[in-house]
């Protein structure tokens, strides 16, 4: 789910910035494809592709309904459905912004991390040398597909770039300092995991890497606040316990600290069946059982919005069931 | 070496008949043991193991060394032949004070304790009260935990399977492939302590190891608190690693959390393999390595102050190496004599439908041999050609001079494959070869602890059994001296006792005996005085 999550930012801004304006529709299908997007928009994803189909039968030669199909079976994890709408949408317009890169997403999304870094290029072919801003979220995401593949010197060339096209990305310098901190550079990793959270003072996971780099780097007692912050505001984030426990007991808070490890202990079993019924949606994207017992295992650890958009889906595919779609 | 030395003909058998059942995924180990006492390695390789209706192997192969580089097959001069299980692990040690070295084998039901009786072994695990377990086991580690003299014996297992109990696991919602152990409740460790007589008695929970995690895939013991006595760590497969303190009396505190060894630097419980411990750079401090699952670094711990281990896989250089690769064996031996231990790592995927799913990992990879620059900072060897340039599918590997010409050759066991012998030919290496013997019944000296001080730098050794993944290294103490003149020798003896040397040659061997305190020198390489 984190992996989910570190794409959304990207996803955002391709979404909003990037999309030229749809070829002309007849109304009705324009006006299909608008209750589509805000069925979308709340997460109600069975009549946002049910809304989507139609428009796209309205007006068979439009991409914009088959883009958003797309972006729907992307959520819904039905990743191979997905990828041939963003062809479909491609077929009909080849120029169509932003279809490369959410045909990236899906590669992404599946682990398969060279094709997504080809889809990305192809994306910024695209772009050319306007749009800087969209240029940014694609290049940022092909950095992190390039880290994921374990090449850590394109990785940083990528980011390095990202961050010359949006200076205040916050995501950007966050994947610096993994990448940083993945090589040993502690130091260089915590200046870019401060300017991170300096950029966007809600963004947790920044948060936790200036909390965990300053355990790392022998400063437990400035790692206290970012910690306790982050353990506040997600007592899941076995990570964060860990860390704050190791910072505690540094500081010879011995009983604190262990409570603290000793969570850390029992959420792994935890995210771990997290990680299990994830995994299960991925390799049975219908299934509304799987959804729904990912919907359970998110809302046992107090993960409320993720539960909620799971238990959607599970929804969606009931309804789709009971419906007779597909 | 290995057509030529003889072992080109062993293969290590899974059963795999298309079930895709789990324990085919893991392998068998192999060691270096000088097992006729003649002061020549022989090699044990770990034979696998079929299911049933299938024609067996043995569950242990011997290949004696003839002491020309090459080995003869004495699977059967040594009573193993008729040997059957489905067999993992190997470890070596004289646990009845004969003068010996006995074998245990961990299997997937019942475990096999292997007495030498003048160079044919008889299995005698049921009198020495090992045969009531019936699981599956991995790793084995010999240690004298309560300090009484005797070997006691510490057990890793695995999880609860069995053929009834499988679970279909698909890698892409397609046809079924192999499960990773999440799916499986782990089986934590036994303990058995020895009672000196040649039988064992359980003392798991009085030891201290009852409730703690499973699916142990490695151990070792090696005294990392410097308190005199064998602390335990133990690598385990996506549960926490563990680290049992010796409290002194022969029972262990689990403190893994605590120190900082048990999760990865997110608080992520990793998919722990082999094992080991050492002083790699000039601190002093010991530190631990785990081998990890694809996409997780090697675990690199160093000690630190008041028993916290300092996280160090990013800045010793493994880390980031290591993300593409899944490690099984691994230790740390100095390869290129030049003073310092560097960190070797056998790798290898665990299901083959891998190659088709993320380019990157694949199924067949590359061993890693890590050289440390003496301050505990690595870089990888990357050879063009050789054995460092061929993919396997790895999983045992060892360390132990077959060829007695002071360097350390390596040993790799590959799942449903061959085994691979390779020689180490580093050029004008110098060496000293500390060989211990302890005061009976503990004959080997396991847990004694050697500091070598040599151009003013100091390094040290831990006799032991266990380490790596399934596997047995050679006991016996090489350090390389990069040309360094010897300064002087510390023992620091299991059960207690100091002793402290000087003098020592070049490059060659010592003798030191524990009963007399008294150092001399000898060949080269010879086991016995």
């Amino acid at each position: 789910m984190r992996r989910m999550l570190l794409l959304a930012g990207a996803m955002a801004v391709m979404a909003t910035g990037c999309r030229q304006a749809p070829p002309p529709m007849p109304p009705v299908a324009a006006q299909t494809l608008g209750e589509a997007q805000r069925a979308y928009s709340r997460q109600r994803f069975a009549e946002a592709l049910a809304l989507a189909d139609s428009a796209a039968a309205l007006a068979p030669q439009a991409p914009d309904p088959l883009f958003l199909k797309g972006r729907v079976l992307t959520d819904l994890n039905r990743f191979d459905a997905a990828r041939a709408a963003f062809r479909a949408v491609l077929e009909r317009d080849p120029e169509y912004r932003s279809a490369r890169y959410h045909l990236g997403q899906v590669a992404f999304l599946q682990a398969n991390y060279r094709d997504a870094v080809a889809w990305y290029q192809q994306e910024l072919d695209a772009l050319g040398r306007g749009e800087p801003a969209a240029r940014a979220a694609v290049v940022l995401q092909q950095g992190r597909a390039y880290a994921l593949l374990s090449v850590p010197d394109s990785a940083e060339a990528a980011y390095r770039q990202a961050l010359r096209l949006d200076s205040t990305s916050a995501r950007a310098h966050a994947w610096m300092a993994e990448l940083a901190a993945a090589q040993g550079a502690l130091d260089d990793a915590l200046t870019h995991a401060r300017q991170a959270l300096r950029l966007d003072l809600e963004d947790e996971e920044a948060r936790y890497l200036v909390g965990s780099l300053l355990v790392r780097t022998g400063r437990p007692e400035a790692a206290l606040a970012p910690l306790e912050a982050v353990v506040r505001r997600r007592p899941w984030h076995e990570g964060a316990h860990y860390n704050l426990g190791r910072a505690l007991l540094a500081l010879g808070h011995e009983g604190e600290g262990n409570r603290h490890l000793a969570l850390a202990d029992s959420l792994q079993t935890l995210n771990a069946a997290i990680a299990l019924a994830q995994l299960g949606t991925f390799q049975y994207p219908e299934d509304p059982a799987r959804w729904g017992h990912l919907a359970t295992v998110l809302q046992q650890a107090g993960r409320r919005a993720e539960a909620a958009r799971a238990l959607r889906i599970a929804r969606a595919l009931r309804s789709a069931a009971d419906d007779g779609r597909p | 070496m290995t057509e030529a030395a003889g072992l080109g003909a062993f293969r290590h058998a899974t059963g795999a008949t298309g079930e895709k059942w789990f324990p085919e995924t893991m392998g068998g180990g192999g060691g270096f043991v000088d097992y006729d006492g003649d002061g020549r390695l022989d090699l044990v390789l770990v034979g696998g193991g079929v299911w049933a209706g299938a024609e067996p192997p043995p569950a242990l192969r011997l290949y004696w060394n003839r002491g020309d580089g090459t080995f003869e097959d004495h699977t059967a001069d040594a009573a193993l032949a008729d040997l059957h299980a489905y067999a993992f692990g190997v470890t070596a040690a004289d646990y009845d004070g004969d003068g010996d070295a006995d074998l245990f084998v961990t299997t997937l039901g019942r475990n096999l304790l292997l007495r030498n009786e003048a160079g044919r072994f008889a299995d005698v695990t049921e009198a020495a009260g090992l045969a009531d377990a019936r699981e599956w086991s991995s790793a084995a580690v010999f240690l004298d935990a309560d300090a009484d003299g005797d070997l006691d014996l510490y057990v890793g297992n695995y999880v609860d399977w069995a053929p009834e109990r499988d679970r279909f696991c698909t890698v892409a919602g397609g046809q079924k492939s192999y499960c990773t152990p999440e799916l499986y409740e782990g089986l934590p460790g036994r303990f058995y302590r020895n009672r000196g007589d040649g039988t064992f008695e359980e003392r798991t929970a009085e030891a201290g190891f009852g409730g703690t995690p499973g699916k142990t895939l490695a151990a070792t013991a090696d005294d990392l608190d410097r308190d005199g006595d064998p602390d335990l760590v133990a690598g385990n497969d996506t549960q926490r690693d563990l680290l049992f303190r010796n409290r002194g009396d022969g029972t262990f505190e689990e403190v893994g959390l605590r120190a900082g060894i048990a999760l990865d630097e997110n608080g992520k419980a990793r998919a722990g393999m082999g094992v080991d411990t050492g002083v790699v750079d000039a601190t002093g401090a010991p530190t631990v390595f785990v081998g990890n699952f694809a996409k997780e670094m090697i675990g690199v711990y160093r000690r630190g102050a008041g028993g916290f281990y300092e996280e160090r896989a990013a800045v010793s250089r493994i880390g980031r190496p290591s993300l593409p690769t899944l490690t099984f064996g691994l230790f740390l031996f100095d390869a290129d004599l030049d003073g310092d231990l560097d960190l070797f790592a056998a790798n290898g995927h665990i299901t083959p439908e891998v190659d088709g799913l993320e380019a990157h990992i694949t199924y067949r990879q590359r061993p890693q041999l890590f050289l440390n620059d003496g301050a505990g900072t690595f870089a990888e060897m990357l050879p063009g050609e050789g054995p460092l340039a061929q993919p396997l599918v790895a999983r045992g590997a060892a360390y132990g001079d077959y060829d007695a010409d002071g360097d350390l050759d390596v040993l790799v066991t590959e799942n449903g494959g061959p085994a691979h012998l390779w020689r180490n030919d580093t050029a004008g290496g110098t060496a000293l070869v500390v060989h211990l013997a302890g005061r009976p019944p503990n004959r080997d000296a396991l847990g004694a602890r050697v500091a070598l001080w040599a151009g003013g730098l100091m390094q040290e050794r831990t006799v032991r059994t266990g380490s790596s993944y399934l596997s047995q290294s050679q006991r016996t103490p090489v350090f390389g001296l990069g040309g360094a003149r010897p300064d002087s020798l510390t023992v620091y003896w299991p059960g207690g006792g100091v002793s402290r040397f000087g003098g020592l040659p070049a490059d060659g061997a010592v003798w030191i005996d524990q009963e007399t305190e008294r150092l001399r020198r000898t060949l080269q390489n010879p086991e016995a005085p």
